[in-house]
This record gives structure tokens, sequence and C-alpha cells, in this order.
């Protein structure tokens, strides 16, 4: 009938009309079947004279909407066998349609048992290819593994959300080693590209889900041009601003970020068709660099503590702690986390024991300027969850640190205005999770603190200007 | 003798009639806000906040990378052409008349008929580990540019001083809202009771254009406004006792004054009346606390060096060192004004081949110090740092009345300026956003006024879209319908 390289525009406007009516038939069709288990109680007998009138309305949109179906399909770009599958069931189920509209209208003037069972049958089967047609048209559109994505896979994931499985790219564990195509540019193409340009939906001609499907490019040739991302269709399609229809991803779907775009740009400018090119052998300007370090794993190291079960802290727990001096502050609406410093005007607390009945919950403690003593130290292994720890100006000592290393999630620690030494402080290097140290106005060396760094790479030491204890 | 007024017949009917009615709707809609205590509930839309305590902190909306916020204002907008935006091609354009397209369908403050092109007035080099353009003007923040991200391509649509400084601290350029630090303190409280969590710093001889609208509450209880402290003779005006006035009787006299007013409250019901009772309480305490925050003469040498400050003037730098202290005391919010930088060539004392790299020089040191005073502390970990103006400059000279200036300068330009952000979990060392080769509009990662907002609300741990308030029959936020979280600067 129509070339099926390039239907007339019309043809496609109309064909898009598909999705939308074809869930006319289906809410009919239903409708009919239901009301004819229902009327099989004599209570609702009168439910049979309704059931002509829907089965002509089923008949008639079920035809609309698999002539629209079949516009549609002539735009091109979906899976053969799923689109066959899909186009028979449709037709199929249409067909069911209109005989069980014929055999129901011979039954309404005299009832033969025989002709009353082949009309259940019949219309049973078109509720059937019904179910079936709808689930691969729904393939099409969505992809096929759209409906079982979020499967459950174990009981925990009934309870935990799905936020940990949205598509994120993994961070890169060894950033320079990664291989720049499949370990940065592919997962970008995963996450926001595959679902419309996969094998089973290819819309331009472009499958984006392997290398090789990149290289062959679509429907207007090479996607790619190596060292050139304003020539490279894919680029420029990238960047396009929003409201353009020919921008990628397509209106009401969010655009590629920032550090991604500079990454593909970056790929392409380095030579783009090369797929085994790693990291450190490409060069960088800062903007990549920073672009990197985004992708890179230490960044995105979250805290194991916040993924902990635990309960939130009780209304008498926090009563006693307010009493005792402390101000306990949640970390964020309906989150059991607290932190907890002195409150203003408050005399400095001896102990820490008001503070015991929140241990689980607590997560940052800031004991800014408050002397510390062998009491007030001793039992803060038991905050076992603490990630962020505010000791400046406490006159703590090195023996003092001994007591922070049951800390195992401490992330945070500013002993600023302590006389602590190098010795203390080496100790320190058994507090894994540790990424920030304040060390400035204490006597820890420069000695002190490589041999730190030695130990714990990914340690910042802040130290500040050079000031002599006792001077302030 | 004014309660007695509305004790008449009439009144007493009308008391009868409404009284009942609320009670009974709030019965029937098992509304909670007529009991009487303090308890606070925070129902789904927006939060009902105890006006008998108005800076009690509350929860943010997610984790907060920042507690508190140091806005450093540099009322006038200095050029971003001379300080952080390098364009090597502006110089080869350098007096060549401005291209009209260029001007088509434009609005200046100043310029007028056709301008011409004016080059960097100022050597540019890169710094860091990140390689970020700094000017000669900066040397010692260039030291600093890893801590910082730039936000390049910022935008605004007010080309003139006082509306854009509103736009910019209140989310709208007309007057009656409330400023960022406004919404701030409402929407978390203070950690610090003896200190408003709102404090406000001005330098350069002059109050910002937007006047005190700029740091003010708008129609959130005026707990939340902005408290302005001075730098010559008391801190905040009439903070002292006058002669003969002891604590004790201050005290019992504002005990009897908070009492005659929650008799009024209960009689009228306005909760004006409960934010003056805490405000009378609140002047009580920063009788003592305000004075001695403010007094920096007991800070080390090492650390007037670091910022160059002298005690008793009413500098910048000052400023700086005050703001440092405020928010080592838990105050939430720093506003920093610096007037004087509005460079049209007109006055030797700003223009960009005059007392510009003056002015640059006096805020060089302390904001660089600001950051170093606060990374060594440990708190810039938790506090976000901004800087930046109203708007920017534009590319070409300005030439007021269509005649050539006397000294170099730029007109108002909106199209394109820097900021940037430090500290509070933003990322260090990166530049978002980008201009095209003149620096006159930004070509990529453009961010709004709003988009600012929306980030700096972000780091304190609120999301912009849910910090609202009712007013005149409809929620309003900071940054009413725009506004979207600049999240490539977030670390």
């Amino acid at each position: 009938m129509f070339d099926t390289a390039d239907p007339p525009e019309i043809i496609l406007f109309l064909g898009r009309f598909h999705p939308l009516l074809v869930h006319l038939p289906i809410g009919f069709l239903l409708i009919a079947f239901l009301l004819e288990i229902i009327s099989r109680w004599p209570r609702f007998k009168g439910y049979q004279q309704a059931v002509v009138f829907i089965l002509v309305l089923s008949v008639l949109s079920s035809g609309l909407a698999a002539g629209l179906g079949y516009l549609l399909s002539l735009g091109g770009g979906y899976d053969e066998t799923l689109l066959a599958r899909h186009q028979w069931m449709g037709l199929g189920m249409t067909g069911a349609a209109v005989l069980a509209l014929l055999l129901k209208i011979r039954l309404l003037g005299h009832s033969s048992r025989l002709q009353s069972w082949v009309y259940e049958i019949t219309l049973t089967l078109a509720v059937v290819l019904m179910a079936g047609a709808g689930h691969y048209g729904g393939s099409l559109t969505h992809g096929a593994d759209y409906l079982t994505a979020y499967f459950p896979s174990s009981a925990d994931s009934f309870t935990s959300g799905s936020a940990s499985r949205k598509q994120q790219p993994k961070p890169l564990a060894d950033l320079p080693e990664a291989v720049v195509y499949t370990d940065i540019v592919q997962p970008i193409w995963d996450s926001r590209c595959v679902s419309c340009h996969n094998p089973a939906k290819k819309k331009g001609d472009l499958r984006l889900d392997e290398f090789t499907g990149l290289m062959a490019g679509g429907k207007m040739g090479a996607v790619v041009h190596a060292g050139q991302p304003d020539q490279s269709e894919l680029y420029k399609r990238l960047v396009l601003p929003p409201e353009n229809k020919r921008a990628m991803p397509p209106k009401g779907k969010d655009p590629l970020t920032e550090s991604e775009l500079q990454l593909i740009a970056w790929w392409i400018n380095q030579g783009g068709a090369t797929a085994d090119k790693k990291v450190k052998e490409l060069a960088q300007t800062p903007t990549i660099k920073a672009a990197l370090a985004s992708r890179a794993g230490g960044k995105d190291w979250v805290n194991p503590v916040f993924a902990k079960k635990i309960n939130p802290a009780s209304r008498e727990a926090l009563r006693a702690a307010d009493r005792a001096g402390f101000l306990v502050l949640p970390l964020a609406k309906d989150q059991p986390f607290l932190r907890v410093q002195k409150k203003t005007g408050a005399p400095a607390p001896r102990d820490l024991s008001a503070l015991i009945p929140l241990a689980q919950q607590l997560v940052a403690l800031d004991l800014n300027g408050i002397p510390v003593s062998d009491s007030l130290l001793a039992g803060i292994g038991r905050f076992e969850n603490l990630t962020r720890l505010h000791l400046e100006n406490t006159q703590l000592s090195d023996a003092d640190l001994g007591h922070l290393l049951k800390l195992s999630f401490l992330e945070y620690l500013n002993l600023y205005g302590n006389p602590v030494t190098d010795k203390g402080v080496l100790q320190l290097a058994r507090v894994t999770h540790l990424r920030r140290l304040y060390l400035w106005q204490t006597a820890v060396t420069p000695a002190g603190i490589a041999a730190l760094q030695r130990k714990q790479q990914k340690l910042a030491i802040i130290t500040g200007i050079p000031v002599k204890l006792g001077t302030s | 003798m004014r309660q007695a007024e509305y004790q008449t017949r009439r009144h007493f009917l009308w008391k009868c009639t409404t009284g009942l009615g609320a009670a009974a709707l709030a019965s029937l809609t098992g509304c909670s806000w007529l009991k009487s205590g303090s308890e606070i509930t925070t129902p789904a839309a927006g939060l009902v906040r105890d006006l008998s305590k108005p800076f009690l902190p509350l929860e943010p909306h997610f984790p907060a990378k920042a507690k508190s916020v140091i806005f450093l204002h540099m009322a006038g907008a200095p050029s971003q052409l001379e300080l952080f935006d390098y364009k090597p091609a502006l110089q080869k354009l350098n007096g060549l008349d401005c291209p009209p397209s260029l001007l088509e369908g434009k609005k200046f403050a100043f310029i007028k008929g056709v301008p011409k092109m004016l080059g960097p007035q100022a050597k540019f080099q890169q710094y860091g580990q990140s390689g970020a353009w700094v000017s000669h003007h900066l040397p010692e923040f260039s030291k600093v540019v890893d801590e910082v991200s730039f936000l390049k391509a910022m935008h605004t649509d007010q080309f003139n001083h006082a509306p854009a400084q509103l736009l910019m601290q209140t989310g709208s350029a007309r007057l009656g809202k409330p400023s960022i630090g406004a919404w701030a303190t409402y929407g978390l409280g203070s950690e610090n009771e003896n200190l408003p969590g709102f404090m406000v710093l001005l330098s350069g001889g002059k109050a910002p254009d937007a006047g005190k609208a700029g740091y003010g509450s708008g129609f959130l209880p005026t707990v939340y406004q902005g408290v302005e402290c001075r730098q010559h003779g008391e801190p905040v005006l009439y903070v002292g006792d006058p002669a003969g006035m002891s604590r004790d009787l201050r005290q019992q006299s504002i005990k009897a004054i908070n009492a005659v007013n929650q008799l009024h409250y209960e009689e009228m019901k306005d909760p004006e009346t409960i934010s003056r009772i805490s405000q009378y309480e609140m002047a009580f305490k920063m009788q003592v606390s305000v004075p001695e925050v403010m007094d920096i003469t007991k800070e080390p040498a090492y650390i007037h060096e670091l910022y160059g400050t002298q005690p008793g003037q009413a500098s910048f730098a000052n400023n700086c060192l005050l703001a440092r202290r405020l928010v080592e005391k838990g105050v939430r919010f720093v506003q920093l004004f610096d007037w004087g930088w509005d460079s049209h060539g007109n006055d030797p004392n700003n223009a960009l081949d005059k007392g510009f790299g003056d002015l640059c020089h006096a805020i060089d040191k302390p904001v660089a110090a600001l950051l170093q005073d606060l990374k060594m502390r440990g708190l810039l970990d938790e506090t976000l740092v901004v800087w930046g103006a109203e708007f920017g400059r534009t590319p070409m000279q300005e030439n007021r009345e269509g005649k050539e200036m006397a000294f170099k300068g730029r007109d108002h330009h909106t199209d394109a300026f820097t900021v940037w952000m430090a500290g509070g979990g933003i990322k260090g060392g990166y530049t978002h956003g980008e201009t095209d080769e003149i620096g006159y509009y930004g070509i990529n990662g453009r961010t709004s006024v709003y988009d600012l907002q929306a980030t700096i609300l972000n780091q304190l741990g609120m999301n912009h879209e849910r910090l609202t308030y009712a007013f005149q029959g409809r929620n309003f936020r900071l940054t009413d319908v725009h506004g979207k979280v600049v999240k490539e600067v977030i670390a």
C-alpha cells in the first residue's frame, strides 16, 4: 500500500493515536465479560441486556485501534517478531469479538445450549487474546524487560524501596585503569538511551546497547565522527535545547547532565571510535578531571550507618538528654538519626550518660570547648554509629584518642586546639572510614602528618596556618 | 483602657458567636491549633511555628550539608570580566564599535547609541589544581580557588541595583518578600538561644540600594528579619542599659512588659504580639551576647594579620572576621553587604582603570582569610560561603548620554555574571557554566538567581519547593515558581 521506508506524515500522525484508542476495546471487552459472569446470578439477570451494546462498541473500537496500529507500524523501528505477535493477537481478538457478537445476537432470539457454550468460549478467547496483544504492545513501547525489571528478587526488596535499583552508573573503583567506552560512556547510554535504542525498539534505526550498534549508525548514517563532537550527529542531538524536536533524549525526559555531556564530548574528541582506551591514556583538561572525579568510587561513598535499620529514639530519652543540657536535633524529617551539642548557656556536662539511651541514633556529637575528662570520653565507644565528632579545644590528650578507635563509622574528626602529638594521631589510621581530620594548633609535626597520610591515603588532613601552642 | 473599649455588649455577642463557631469547627476538623500549650505541630503543607519560641531548631527536610551560610554581597556589582571571566577575544575587539546585533531589543541602565567594546582591564592567570582563571586583582583569593565552585553563567532579569538586590535576596524585585536569611531561620531556627539567627553586617560606607528590605522578614513574623550590627559604638543601637538602669531592673521591667503583652495577646490573638514578646526576651539576652561576640579585640594577633583587620574600624575585613565568629557561635545566616562596586567610569573611586583595584584589594585578603580560617577550624565543612552581586557588567564600555566617560567603566549587565560558592557540601575547584567569547551571554550551564537560592536552601537541608508560608490566601516560597538546584556544583 505505502512505501514502508517513508510513509506520509499524516499516516504517522494518525498512527500515534493507536496507544490512546487501544485502551477502549480493552475496557469494553472486559466489561462485557464481567457482565456475562455477573448475570449468572438471578439478581443481576437484567445486565444481560447491555451485553450486545457493549460488544458492538468492542468490535468498533478494536477495529479502529487495529487500523491505527497498522498505520503506526509503518513508521518502523520496532522488533519484527514482537510486532508480528502483537499484530496477529490483536487481529485475532478483533475477530473473536465479532464472532462473539454474532453468536450473542442469535442467542437473544432462542437459546440453545450448544450455542451458548460456543459463545462463552469465544468471548473468553477474545479476552485471552486481548491480554496477549496488550502484553506484547507494552513490550514494544516500554521495552521487553519493563514489566519484570523491578520483580522482587529477595524478601528484602519488598521493603527497601526502589532507590537502590535506579539505573545509576556504578562508581568506578580504579579510575585511571577504567576503559573509557565500556566503563564511562556505555553506562550513560544504558541509563539514558537504550530504552528506545535497543534491539527490540530501534528508534531511528540506531542501537546503543553495544559498541557495534553505535558504530553501525542510524537512519542518517554514522553518528560519531572521531575527533569532531560538533560534527557527530549523536552529540549534536544531545546538546540541542529540549524544545527542539530533534533533541535527545526527547522532550519530556530529563536531558543529560553537564558532566555526562562533557565526558561524551571528551570521548569523541579523543578518538571516539576506539573502544579500548583507558582513562589514563587520554589527555584530560581540568573540567574533564572534575567530571571524571564525579564518577570515581571515593566520592560516592556513602556511610553504611545510614543504611542501618534504627528505631526512632523514645520521647523519654530525648527529654532526659534535654534536661541534662544537651541540644538534641534530628538529622532530618522522618529519620531516626540525631545530632547532639551542648545547649547555649548550659553547664559543661561531666559525662555522656544522659545520651546512652540515644546511642544507636546518635550520628554527630559536638563537644567543642568542653574540657574532656576520662569520665566524659571513656564511654564514647558506645556511640558506635557516630560519623562526625567535634572535639576541638577540649584539652584532649593522646591517651584520650585511644577511646575513639572503636568508632568505625567516623568520617569527620575535629581535634584542633588540643595537645595531641604524632604518636596519638597515628593510631587514627585504624579508623578506616575517616575522611577529614582537623589538626590545627596541635603538637602534631609535618612528619607525623606525612606518616598518617601514607597509611590513610583517602584522609584529608587539615592543619591551617602555623601557630605555636599557647600563643592564643 | 483599650481593653475596656472592646468590652461592649456588641463585642460580647460577637465573641459568643465566633468563639463558639471556632470551637465547633476545631472539634469537627480535629484541628489542634486552638489547644493551649507550646507543642509544635507540622501539618503536611508548610510548617507552623510556635511563635513564643521563634528560633527553636527544627529538623530539615533532608540531612543538611551546611549548618550556616555566609553571603558576601558586593553591592553595586563588580565586573566579572575583570575578576573571573577571562575573555581574551574581547581584547581584540577593544575600542571597536559594538555590533548592532548585541544591542537590538536590549535595555541598558546608561548605555546610549553605539558603545565601544572594552577589553579586559586586568591580567589573568590560571591557579590551583583546578586551573581556575583569576585576575591580578585578587592575589590572595587565587591561592584558595580549589575550595570554590564558580557559577560563570549566572543571569538575572533586573538591571537596576535596588530591584536586582531584592531579587537576589528575596526572590522578588518588588518589596514585601522575606529575604533568604529570614526564610532560612524561619525554616530551621537557630542553635544559639542567645543570638538572633540572622545577622547583617554592612561595609563600604553606605547601605545597599535595596535598603533594609534586602534583609527584611517580608510577610514572615518580624522576628525573622536580619539584625544589623554596627561597628562603631554599640554594635546594635540601644543595646546597652542607660546609666542608673541595673540588669536586674531591666529584667524586671521586661518581665512586666511581657506579662502585659501576654494579656493583650490572649485578648487580641495577634501573632505579632507573641513575636514582640520573644523579641524583648532576645533583646535582653543580646545585651550580653552581642557585645561579646562583636568584640574582636581579643582575637590573637595572627588572626588580625590573616584577615588584615583593625579593631574599631568599619571595614569589610572586620565583617569577615565577625562572620566567622558568628558562625562559630551557631548563627544560621550571616549577610554581608559591601557597598561601592558600581564601576560605571564616572567615579575614579571604582573606575576599572583607577579605584577598582583598591576595592578588590580591600576584599581580597579578608575573603581568602575567611575561607582559610573556616577551613582550619573545621567549619568550612558545614558553612556555605557565597560570594556574588546583584548582576554583572557589560563587555561594552559605558557611554553615558552617548558621550565618552572620564574613566573606563562598564554598564549594568543582566545576562552574564559570576558567583562563587565554597564549603557546605559544594565541590572545590569546579567551574559550572560558560559564557560566549566576549562574556555577553551564558552559552551553557546558565543558572538563574532562583537556581542559586534553591541551591543555598538545598545545602541547608531544605527543599525550596516545600519551604512555604501561607499568606494572602496562598502558599509563598522564596523561589516562587522558579528555581532548580544546581546539582553539578554539589560534592
